[in-house]
């Protein structure tokens, strides 16, 4: 299956993709793509073109927060992880997603 | 939010660190991305080839997040700020010239919006002005001292409300008096205005004698010394106790005129009258809104009291526009507002232009410098700068001469303030005139706006041109091609605008010489007046008999050839009666009274009839001496002599005419002919002061001790004003037109500098330019005399052409003058040659080094510097 490539999401589900990969443990940039990639049975891919940037304006509008540590292979790698704030946008994004994805599928299947 | 200003401040202070941290998780990634793929099998090369060109360019990814900081405006900003300084730095010369020109324009210009915030914006220096309010209807602020009292009764939204009755007084200490402008207020005055005084305390009763002086009668009178509270001081008649000093920086509410004293209502029996009238409106009320009160409400509920006082009281006979509380801002009085913001504002207008000047020549210049930076412009323009970009760091350029240049104005603009601080006090007209000009936020604030505004329009256009480079062209360096022929449009306008403001200032200067060569219909020279007063008389007919008796003495002077008196001397506020005009109409006259031989002493001529003479002094006889204007305007064409006519506003009586006498000025020099009466001293006088006037053979000043001198010596108490030759008298009045041709002079000149700077430096540049050429044709034969003729004559042909637009535009704009300011009429041809003849001098001058060193060139050397 081709993967959908980034320039295929919106910015709002990158966020929410991100922030969902965050709840269960802190990880890294390239854990966090990687993760995806896993999950998704390689559908969604994120370049750390756009990685990057989404890490650093959801640490900036204060849903995750950064701090340095060492990775598995022993080198030092930047490590983000969810904020109470963040879980509570987390569950916020997920209703919304539902509720748009219902919506979506119930126009597609009238007629 | 807050999180995400964190992190851009952050972003911004520790810069390297942040991005030093992306950096290594770029790596980072980087890294795994490689292992991944010799994981997958790849050598070690092929893999990192294949990680960097799967992620891109680090610089791309990290432009973008610096993109994403949003502080790319800032850091570019930056770096274009410490560029632009560098360069500038490298050619001081035409730093300093630009830094120069713009400074004294925004210094100019801040100086009279200095003047211009202290009249209009400024609040008076209370606490919390914002709450203090001052009411009037429509434009006027005058309400009678009853209505006072009973909206200070019945308001609910005003914490406090205060009235106060500006008026012309006396001030005596320790037997030396002076006219002093005086403030007549209620108790609360100090409370409500919310001021705290320097010393001492306000007043704490109404009918005690005690008063408050200004802060600069404590420093000038009583030497600034501490034990001031508890002297005794007099004014009008009356003694006073100090019992406190106003803070420096308030000058009352009489603006521009300074309150050198305030005293209680109770303590002017002689307002009495005045202050009882419900009529009479003399006192402006001022109040201080409760904490919870808007103006609008306020406003409302004073009109709703309004209301109810017309009702109880009967209307009065205007129609009166409503009530209006207003915080205080600027002069508080609305007429004294509009007068002085009249002459502020054009000279803001003048001022404006001289800054267009400046700003052409700084725009000149920096279009020089474009010119001569081609070529390392185009060489920017080829390493990839995008021409937006290099528009910005040209605009940067300019942005840090504003910078300098609005620095410079403001510190031109602070030590001008000084000088009119100290040259204040001598300028005035009858009391000390003085206008808080010391800095605040608004006179700062405008000076940046104007420093940044500055920037756009000295340095849009050289900005677009000069990055206008055409990258491969520019490279070649031809003799030509970097000289366009560009008109001389803005010098044009500089000489332009530099001729009709001198025209302007020579018109003002022609109207100052003309108001004192203008005969004001009375005899100036070889007078004398003092004015004086006798507090202690207990009836107007012992004041009578002093008076007569001081005119004896002083008629025994040596040098004396004459004395008389009036109770008002022309261009002062006399009082005034109402005539009845046969048609019915009532005519405003003003009059006065005048002691035997005022004619002659004033050499006014009589034209028809007599002076007044012993049958004229009983109280039952009613004769008056009118002016010849009166005359005509009452009985066209029969002699008035003999005629009878009603004079009085409230109770009419018949009055004679005995007389006819020349007209003269009556309150200002130069004016068209104003109706005037005159009726003998003895009969009218009631009490007040008297000018008395003296004829001297010799020169009046030199007789001013000695009068003096017999003045004082007639003891009784006697309150001794001025004593000075009329002519200063005179002189004075005519203190505002001579202020404004002052400044214009002044902006006159700046701009004639400015213009004649931006026109040496553009025929300079010129000069240099065409260096190879004037050597070429020197080797060909022309002359040095040719060479120097044409540079002057291109310098000459810009100045005529901006005289011959100037003198068109100059028609209207005097025309525009003179409906504002009055007395002043388009200046006659000579006035304008002059001008003319100074701006082609000027031009000369401005072109003779450039000419010079045009005609020094050697055609050698000039040939050599291909």
């Amino acid at each position: 299956m081709t993967p959908i490539t980034q320039t295929g999401l919106p910015q709002g589900t990158v966020d929410l993709l991100i922030l969902k990969t965050l709840a269960l443990e802190p990880r890294h940039g390239w854990a966090i793509s990687e993760r995806l990639t896993q999950i998704s049975s390689a559908t969604l891919t994120i370049r750390q073109g756009s990685l990057y940037p989404a890490l650093h304006r959801l640490e900036r509008r204060g849903w995750i927060k950064a701090s340095w540590g060492t990775s598995e292979n022993n080198r030092r790698a930047k490590y983000y992880e969810l904020t109470k704030r963040g879980r509570a946008r987390l569950e916020v994004e997920i209703a919304a997603w539902h509720r748009i994805s219902d919506a979506v599928a119930q126009v597609l299947e009238s007629a | 939010m807050l999180t995400d200003l964190i992190h851009r401040f952050r972003s911004l202070i520790r810069r390297g660190a942040v991005e030093r941290e992306l950096d290594d998780e770029l790596q980072f990634h980087f890294e795994r991305l490689v292992d991944r793929h010799v994981a997958n099998g790849l050598p070690r090369d092929e893999a990192r080839q294949r990680a960097r060109a799967e992620m891109g360019g680090f610089e791309v990814i990290k432009e973008e997040h610096r993109d994403a900081r949003g502080i790319r405006f800032l850091d570019d900003l930056g770096r274009d700020l410490s560029y632009a300084v560098r360069q500038i730095r490298r050619s001081p010369g035409f730093a300093v010239l630009a830094i120069m020109c713009l400074g004294l324009g925004i210094g100019a210009n801040t100086s009279i919006f200095g003047a211009l915030n202290a009249v209009l914006f400024r609040p008076l220096p209370v606490d919390d002005p914002s709450r203090l309010m001052v009411l009037a209807r429509g434009t006027n602020a005058n309400f009678s001292y009853p209505e006072f009292q009973d909206l200070q009764a019945r308001s609910r939204l005003f914490s406090g409300l205060t009235a106060s009755f500006p008026m012309e007084s006396d001030l005596e200490v320790d037997g030396v008096s002076e006219f002093v402008a005086a403030e007549v207020v209620s108790p609360n005055y100090g409370a409500v205005l919310g001021i705290a005084p320097a010393l001492g305390h306000w007043f704490t009763s109404e009918t005690e004698p005690t008063a408050v002086i200004s802060h600069a009668v404590w420093q000038s009178r009583f030497g600034g010394s501490a034990d001031v509270l508890g002297r005794r001081i007099g004014s009008e008649a009356q003694s006073y106790t100090i019992v406190g000093v106003a803070p420096r920086g308030f000058n009352g509410i009489f603006a521009p005129y300074r309150t050198d004293i305030w005293v209680p209502t109770g303590t002017r029996p002689r307002l009495a009258v005045m202050l009882d009238s419900r009529s009479r409106r003399v006192v402006m009320v001022f109040g201080r809104l409760q904490p919870s009160a808007a103006s609008g409400q306020a406003s409302a509920e004073l009109n709703s009291i309004d209301a109810q006082l017309t009702a109880e009281h009967g209307a009065s006979t205007e129609t009166l526009p409503p009530i209006r509380a207003e915080p205080t801002r600027g002069i508080p009085n609305p007429g004294g507002r509009r007068l002085v913001s009249l002459s502020a504002s054009l000279l803001m207008i003048v001022v404006s232009l001289v800054m267009v000047i400046a700003c052409v020549n700084v725009g000149n210049l920096l279009l020089v410098r474009g010119s001569v930076r081609q070529r390392e412009l185009a060489v920017r323009r080829a390493l990839g700068a995008t021409r937006s970009r290099l528009m910005r760091q040209l605009l940067a350029e300019s942005l840090v001469l504003a910078i300098g240049g609005g620095v410079t104005g403001i510190l031109l603009a602070v030590w001008t303030n000084e000088v009119l601080e100290r040259v204040m006090p001598s300028m005035r007209s009858t009391f000390p005139i003085q206008l808080e000009l010391s800095l605040d936020w608004r006179v700062i604030a405008f000076a940046t706006i104007l420093s940044l505004t500055t920037t756009l329009v000295c340095g849009l256009l050289p900005a677009w041109r000069g990055s206008q480079v055409s990258g491969i062209a520019r490279f070649k360096w031809e003799i030509g091609g970097v000289i366009r022929r560009r008109r001389p449009i803005g010098l044009v306008a500089q000489v332009i605008l530099s001729f009709v403001l001198l025209l302007i200032a020579g018109s003002v200067i022609d109207t100052l010489h003309r108001l004192q060569a203008t005969d004001p219909g009375f005899a100036v020279s070889g007078r004398l007046y003092a004015y004086i007063f006798f507090p202690s008389a207990p009836t107007p007919e012992r004041g009578r008999e002093l008076y007569a008796e001081t005119l004896d003495r002083l008629r025994r002077l040596p040098g004396v050839l004459s004395a008389s008196q009036t109770n008002a001397l022309p261009l002062m506020p006399s009082g005034s009666e109402c005539a009845s005009l046969p048609g019915g109409q009532q005519l405003r006259v003003s009059a006065s009274a005048i002691g035997p031989g005022y004619f002659q002493t004033m050499d006014i001529g009589l034209i028809a009839g007599r002076d007044f003479t012993a049958i004229d002094l009983p109280p039952e006889s009613s004769t008056i001496i009118v002016t010849e204007s009166l005359a005509k305007r009452v009985w066209a064409n029969t002699p008035a002599i003999g005629e009878r006519i009603m004079i009085g506003c409230q109770t009419p009586r018949a009055s004679i005419v005995v007389g006819v006498v020349r007209d003269s000025a009556v309150r200002d020099v130069g004016e068209s002919p104003q109706p005037r009466l005159y009726r003998p001293f003895a009969r009218q006088y009631s009490g007040g002061l008297t000018a008395v006037l003296l004829e001297t053979g010799t020169d009046p000043a030199a007789m001013v001790p000695a009068v003096r001198e017999t003045l004082l010596g007639m003891g009784q108490n006697i309150r001794v004003y001025a004593v000075q030759p009329l002519s200063t008298y005179i002189d004075q009045s005519f203190t505002g037109v001579r202020l404004m041709a002052t400044f214009l002079s002044g902006f006159g000149l700046l701009a004639l500098v400015l213009a004649a700077v931006g026109l040496y430096g553009v025929m300079a540049y010129r000069v240099s330019l065409r260096t190879q050429e004037i050597g070429v044709r020197m080797a060909l034969g022309a002359g040095r005399g040719a060479i120097f003729r044409e540079v002057v004559w291109h310098g000459l042909a810009v100045a005529v052409v901006g005289i011959i637009i100037g003198e068109v535009l100059a028609i209207p704009t005097t025309r525009a003058l003179a409906a504002v300011q009055a007395g002043i009429r388009a200046s006659d041809p000579s006035t304008h040659a002059a001008v003319a003849a100074i701006w082609v001098g000027v031009a000369f001058v401005a072109c003779y080094l450039p000419a010079s060193r045009a005609s020094r060139v050697d055609p050698m050397e000039a040939l050599r510097h291909e």
